[in-house]
């Protein structure tokens, strides 16, 4: 009988434990999912009502400057900083990672590739901003520039763009590119034909999620490409406004915050919609391909 | 294929079309950068500016027909000095005399004053201070920004014993070496001190904490209804004790151009030292010149 | 490609204009695209190289200096403006590690939970729902982490401790837990997934409930990857920037307790290299201050990429 009743007190305490484990893991899921809402609404609340055409469209105005107008040479400056790096480092970063996978013989080369990239993805985006303050803006004499910028967040988004886009040329199954090559196909045909359209969705992912990065990074770019006040108009020697460097001024100045609402909540949607749109992308296009 | 080969064709045309760059036209971009206390004043003459003179050509016949630009930046005026060495800006904006070693390392150089300020002790009105006090003296400054008065009671028996919360900027800021030159001599300041990062958020912080004491532009704090300012040395931080020279703190504003300046930055610097000195007054400086 | 198949290929023209199977043609095709690649390969990696050797070199005389990396790290205060000026870091990386601590602190449990809410208990429309929101955290910009911590941590603060400046470590360590957090929680999930099935089964046909199953032995099985987990985290805490720029108070004191203001190295870093002439000592220390971080966080990074081949390898 004692036996038995030890025993119920046993799987009593067992439901009670599972019971605030459950609640717990809740609790935990619920605050997973409130932070990134409530900061996004937060911000939405605070920083919707500034959002004007005049915000987007003009630039910085009145007296003392920025107190009116608009921040546009700043959401301009963001986006081709950004095109920049992509244009340094996209072609080196896929065209590396077509090589690891289709070309590479050696396992090594592709295993030490891949952990050295990782390592350099690791890499603070500050340490790149040094090295781009030091050689480029000072040595090199591009000055703060949008040049400058761009290269130095081209070096930050390459091991990020290298890895995604070899891990999902990896993730293509082999015999796609087996078969081609047993035709007796070039390589590069055989990836162009078979491989690549597999695995472009997990690359512009990858590219995605290196851009958004670097559209929000603010370290490399203070220090290699941005000013405070800028023009609207884009030039590759002059420097720029960035969104992310604006809110970090505006609020070193301790300006009235409706304008640093508004561009934080600017940033972050620009952000939102890309990531948005390539997930939308790409599972249409993973839909196409398993038709 | 095709799709790809329209991706790199679209994409070539962004690139391109944000390449649009042609290396002359970095002679006819100006730079500014440095002192956070002469920002707002060269942002608003800049602006002026630029919309006044759209090309280079209607201030000057013999330069080229493009855009005038002017970039501002802040970094303080350390900063300023340091990226006019390195040939990162055109014009470094310096709220401080020039130190000798800096005119070393310049070499051949132009500096162009646009305005004065005084650097003024300043605190809350509601600080235990505000109504007690009306001068300081160096030494007692010194004592209290090194940190060796710690509490209000310290200073004056008869105040309450509230913390001393030291404001400061940061190493390279312009007011910073002036009071550490004049007040502190060889005193270190107390490494409790606060350092924010420009003369904005030192105003900010002096209007939000009543325990706060500061040394800051007195352009910000003379006409502050939520700050007090004190007099040093029995002299008011007024403008005329600026310009007659007799305030101890009183700072130029400066524009630094190191070796022969381009001839679009002659004409700038020009423009500003002319024309921008209501600027200067409507931000709350003293003007170097009068204003007509 | 037209341009070699037009290029005199007599077996091409036997088949159609654009075949990939003419001999010599794809074997001169293929040498150049394999040439191609590989270049876009070693170029992409020397430029990554580069960057990392400048910035060491720039950092060399700092370290072999008299007072070199132990005056930098541990006896050297910041005090570039004495003479001599010293420029020791210790204030800074104190600062890194208190906040970087708290993070973890705060990050880890709530990762964990998260971690094993995901693979554990919840039903399959909620984990969907739930990985967006922990890709849009982890999304977020540095920078507006720290507006947020500014305009509502802060002031929160100041309001309740009655601190000068609700600026602190603890304030900084916070926001830092919120940004590892979603890196923290996927890993821990990653890693507690890869257990295999029927270790979970074995131990739920002894009879062991849910939770202790989970606890005792899922998570000893993932160990290397919540490991891992912990540290990808740190990884990333330490090399915040803006984050902690804008909360942690930027102070040069060595910080004594929580609700002081300091300045990790990132900061340090930031704030200062604009002041600092080029080839300047000041300069030099920065740059080896930043070496030494960089150092240390690419070491986390192998110790994270070491675990998690443990992990997918699983124990034996």
């Amino acid at each position: 009988m004692a036996a038995a009743n030890s025993l119920l007190r046993t799987e009593r305490t067992r439901l009670w434990q599972d019971g605030i484990f459950t609640a717990v893991g809740w609790s935990a899921g619920l605050l997973g999912f409130l932070l990134p809402i409530s900061i996004v609404m937060f911000l939405f609340y605070r920083g919707a009502a500034a959002i004007t055409w005049d915000l987007l469209w003009q630039s910085p105005r009145g007296f003392p400057l920025g107190s009116s107008g608009g921040i546009r040479p700043a959401i301009e400056g963001s986006l081709a900083l950004v095109v920049i790096g992509l244009a340094v480092s996209l072609p080196l970063a896929v065209g590396g990672a077509i090589y690891l996978t289709e070309y590479s013989a050696s396992d090594r080369l592709r295993r030490t590739a891949s952990f050295c990239a990782e390592c350099l993805a690791g890499v603070p985006a500050i340490i790149y901003g040094l090295f781009g303050y030091s050689f480029l803006v000072v040595f090199w004499g591009m000055r703060t520039s949008l040049l400058a910028g761009g290269i130095t967040l081209g070096l930050v988004m390459l091991p990020i763009i290298l890895i995604g886009a070899y891990e999902a040329l990896r993730a293509v199954d082999t015999k796609y590119r087996e078969a081609a090559l047993a035709l007796g196909v070039s390589r590069l045909y055989a990836f162009r034909k078979n491989v690549w359209s597999k695995g472009r969705a997990g690359i512009m992912t990858a590219v995605v999620l290196a851009a958004g990065h670097a559209f929000g990074s603010a370290a490399p770019v203070l220090l290699t490409a941005t000013v405070v006040i800028a023009r609207s108009g884009l030039d590759l020697s002059s420097p720029v406004m960035t969104l992310p460097s604006h809110l970090y001024y505006l609020v070193s100045e301790a300006s009235p915050l409706d304008q640093a609402y508004a561009t934080a909540l600017i940033l972050v949607a620009l952000l939102l919609t890309a990531n948005f749109s390539v997930m939308l992308i790409t599972s249409r296009q993973e839909g196409r391909s398993i038709r | 294929m095709k799709s790809f080969a329209l991706f790199l064709m679209g994409f070539g045309m962004i690139v391109g079309m944000v390449t649009v760059a042609a290396a002359g036209d970095q002679d006819a971009t100006i730079r500014a950068g440095g002192s956070t206390t002469l920002l707002p004043i060269m942002a608003n003459c800049s602006s002026e500016f630029m919309e006044k003179y759209q090309t280079w050509d209607r201030l000057d016949a013999a330069l080229p027909k493009s855009t005038t630009t002017v970039f501002v930046t802040g970094g303080g005026s350390g900063f300023g000095v340091k990226s006019l060495l390195s040939g990162v800006v055109d014009i470094g904006m310096v709220s401080r005399d020039l130190k000798d070693q800096e005119k070393k390392l310049l070499g051949e150089h132009q500096s162009y004053v646009v305005g004065k300020d005084a650097v003024a002790i300043a605190v809350n009105t509601r600080n235990p201070l505000a109504g007690r006090k009306k001068a300081f003296t160096a030494a007692e400054l010194a004592a209290i920004f090194s940190g060796d008065i710690k509490s209000y009671q310290e200073l004056d028996r008869s105040l309450p014993a509230k913390p001393v919360v030291l404001l400061t900027r940061d190493s390279g800021a312009g007011s910073t070496e002036i009071f550490q030159e004049k007040i502190m001599g060889e005193k270190k300041f107390s490494p409790k001190a606060l350092q924010l990062p420009s003369q904005g958020a030192l105003l900010e912080k002096l209007q939000t904490n009543s325990n706060a004491i500061a040394y800051i532009s007195s352009g910000l704090a003379l006409n502050n209804k939520n700050l007090k300012a004190f007099a040093l040395e029995n002299t008011a931080p007024t403008d005329d004790n600026v310009t007659k020279g007799v305030y101890p703190l009183a700072r130029p504003l400066l524009m630094v151009v190191k070796g022969a300046p381009a001839p679009e930055v002659r004409h700038f610097v020009n423009y500003v030292l002319n024309s921008c000195q209501k600027i200067v007054v409507a931000h709350g400086y003293v003007p170097s010149r009068s204003v007509n | 490609m037209t341009v070699f198949s037009a290029g005199g290929n007599l077996f091409a023209r036997s088949s159609s204009a654009r075949s990939p199977f003419a001999g010599w043609e794809k074997s001169f095709e293929e040498t150049l695209a394999r040439l191609a690649f590989l270049v876009l390969l070693v170029a992409g990696f020397a430029g990554l190289l580069l960057a990392l050797v400048m910035v060491a070199r720039e950092a060399y005389p700092a370290l072999v200096a008299p007072s070199g990396l132990w005056g930098l790290l541990v006896a050297d205060p910041w005090e570039p403006l004495s003479q001599p000026a010293r420029l020791g870091v210790r204030h800074a990386w104190l600062s890194t590690l208190a906040v970087t601590s708290i993070a973890l602190a705060v990050a880890a449990p709530l990762g964990f939970g998260i971690g094993i809410f995901i693979t554990e208990i919840a039903p399959s429309a909620i984990k969907k729902m739930l990985q967006p929101c922990l890709e849009l955290l982890a999304g977020i910009p540095s920078v507006v982490y720290g507006f947020f911590g500014y305009v509502t941590l802060v002031p929160w603060f100041e309001s309740t401790f009655e601190m000068a400046t609700g600026e602190s470590l603890l304030a900084a360590g916070l926001i830092l837990a919120v940004m590892v957090l979603p890196f923290v929680a996927s890993t821990s999930a990653e890693a507690l997934s890869a257990v295999p099935f029927d270790v979970k089964e074995a131990a739920l046909a002894l009879g062991v409930n849910r939770c202790c199953m989970t606890l005792r032995v899922l998570v000893r099985h993932a160990a290397p990857g919540m490991f891992a987990a912990l540290a990808l985290g740190l990884a990333r805490a330490l090399g915040e920037t803006l984050a902690v720029l804008m909360l942690a108070g930027n102070s040069l004191a060595v910080p004594a307790s929580l609700l002081d203001r300091g300045q990790p190295i990132t900061a340090l870093i930031i704030t200062e290299l604009g002041e600092a002439g080029i080839g300047s000592p000041k300069q030099q220390a920065l740059f080896a201050a930043a070496l030494v971080l960089m150092v240390v966080i690419v070491s986390v990074n192998s110790v994270i990429g070491w675990l998690k081949r443990r992990m997918l390898h699983g124990r034996g």
